[in-house]
């Protein structure tokens, strides 16, 4: 039997824990990635998750599903991202990947993949990594919970707490400057696209 | 529309909406018309996408999580639920059983000089009363003057009640159900495991390829700074046979 999040979310605030167990099992991985891509650290990013967890337990009583429960956990973790960006007033770290899921988004038939493929793959993501590190907070979150976790503008905004065109503009300014770095890192099979003016200078520094 | 007016900043917002399909039939078909005119905005449009197509390739590891909370019953349950806890339970049931038994059958031991007496039941004491030399009285002396044995019922009632409650409490009403869930929960469990040992094995092979790779390319490195100092060596050997032929 499937329950869905809000049956289990009754049941939990009831005291059942197993029923908070299951939400754990349904949502554990996509805290975990959003924290990861954040921070850029596996260690604190599974911090964040079972901190993000925890929290939201405690606070099953006050949570009358004004809003979905994933996306109050979500809030709950970016919060603690950035809480812990600010407390240790450190950049977000690239980080080499010691493992990657090839099947979390769907396009890598791990039958018909080469380990050559593999391998490509692997060092493209790590440039991407890299690059990303390097821009500001702000824009990397947005594009984080755009591209890897398919929200809405809407729902960005609201999770951040910030007008609808600024979460499409922060957008576009990543992009841009994502552009710009892959295409200067010297990754092939990038559009030159349009010279944006006054690129914003990245907050965040690489250690 | 313009393409001057269009190419502004504000179009920005419209062209993001579009990549993503997040706008209204109005603006993409404005933005639809507007590219395909524009061809600065077309290839900007193309340059966001392949970015995007880019950003796929960053995935993030396989996290070993699996923390799970456990309950602290003694915190979280109140006192009367702990209380029914089955060794408590069990405790607090048989002094219960033992003292209504005795409240029942109202046991009154007396010493007094024929020996020591023994008395139960609340009817006419005179007629219950045994006296005995240390002889314990037979339990079924509390039969009352009528023959009645008024305490059998009233155990039976409590026993029934016990039972009532510790159905109650012992089993939950939800078996089924958290039978199902605990399947589910396996079944998950056995799909992680699954993914995470068919990981393992793409890890594993795509360690040796790396390795291989790595290996070749330090062999061929070795090979060619062989070979210089080898045509290094050998134009130092021409040189010294020319010298010496002088």
């Amino acid at each position: 039997m499937c329950r869905t999040d809000e049956e289990l979310v009754a049941l939990a605030a009831a005291g059942d824990t197993n029923a908070f167990n299951q939400l754990v099992v349904r949502w554990e991985r996509p805290i975990y990635t959003l924290a990861f891509r954040v921070l850029g650290r596996e260690e604190d990013a599974r911090d964040i998750c079972q901190e993000a967890f925890l929290r939201a337990f405690r606070g099953l009583k006050g949570f009358k599903g004004q809003a979905r429960f994933s996306s109050w956990v979500y809030r709950i973790a970016l919060n603690l991202c950035r809480d812990w960006l600010r407390r240790e007033k450190r950049a977000t770290v690239v980080q080499p990947s010691e493992g990657f899921d090839l099947n979390e988004q769907g396009i890598v038939d791990p039958i018909s993949e080469t380990v050559e493929d593999l391998i490509v793959r692997r060092d493209l993501g790590r440039a991407v990594s890299k690059v990303m590190a390097t821009l500001p907070v702000e824009q990397r979150t947005v594009i984080i919970l755009k591209e890897y976790h398919g929200l809405t503008f809407r729902e960005i905004a609201e999770l951040v707490g910030c007008p609808l065109s600024t979460v499409k503009t922060r957008l576009y300014q990543g992009l841009s400057i994502l552009r710009r770095h892959l295409a200067e890192s010297g990754l092939k099979g990038l559009s030159a696209g349009r010279q944006v003016v006054a690129y914003p200078q990245p907050i965040v520094r690489e250690q | 529309m313009d393409s001057t007016q269009a190419c502004t900043e504000g179009f920005q917002e419209s062209l993001v909406a579009y990549l993503y399909d997040e706008c209204d039939k109005t603006e993409r078909e404005r933005v639809t018309i507007h590219v395909a005119r524009c061809a600065a905005c077309a290839g900007e449009l193309e340059a966001l996408r392949s970015v995007r197509g880019v950003l796929d390739l960053w995935e993030a590891p396989e996290p070993t999580l699996g923390f799970r909370l456990v309950a602290d019953r003694d915190r979280l349950a109140p006192w009367w639920r702990r209380m029914l806890e089955p060794s408590w339970g069990l405790a607090a049931a048989a002094g219960l059983v033992l003292v209504v038994a005795v409240a029942i059958v109202s046991v009154e031991v007396r010493f007094d000089p024929n020996g020591v007496v023994l008395r139960m039941g609340w009817e006419d004491r005179s007629a219950t009363s045994v006296s005995t030399s240390l002889e314990p009285a037979d339990p079924m002396t509390g039969v009352s003057v009528d023959g009645r044995v008024p305490w059998h019922a009233d155990l039976d009632r409590l026993e029934d009640e016990l039972r009532d409650v510790f159905t109650r409490e012992f089993l939950p009403a939800s078996v089924t159900s958290a039978e199902a869930d605990r399947s589910a929960l396996l079944l998950e469990i056995q799909r992680l495991i699954e993914e995470s040992e068919r990981r393992q094995q793409q890890e594993v092979a795509v360690w040796f390829t790396e390795f291989a790779r790595e290996f070749d390319m330090q062999r061929r490195a070795d090979q060619q700074r062989f070979q210089q100092d080898l045509g290094a060596l050998e134009g130092v050997t021409d040189y010294l046979v020319r010298v010496s032929q002088r």
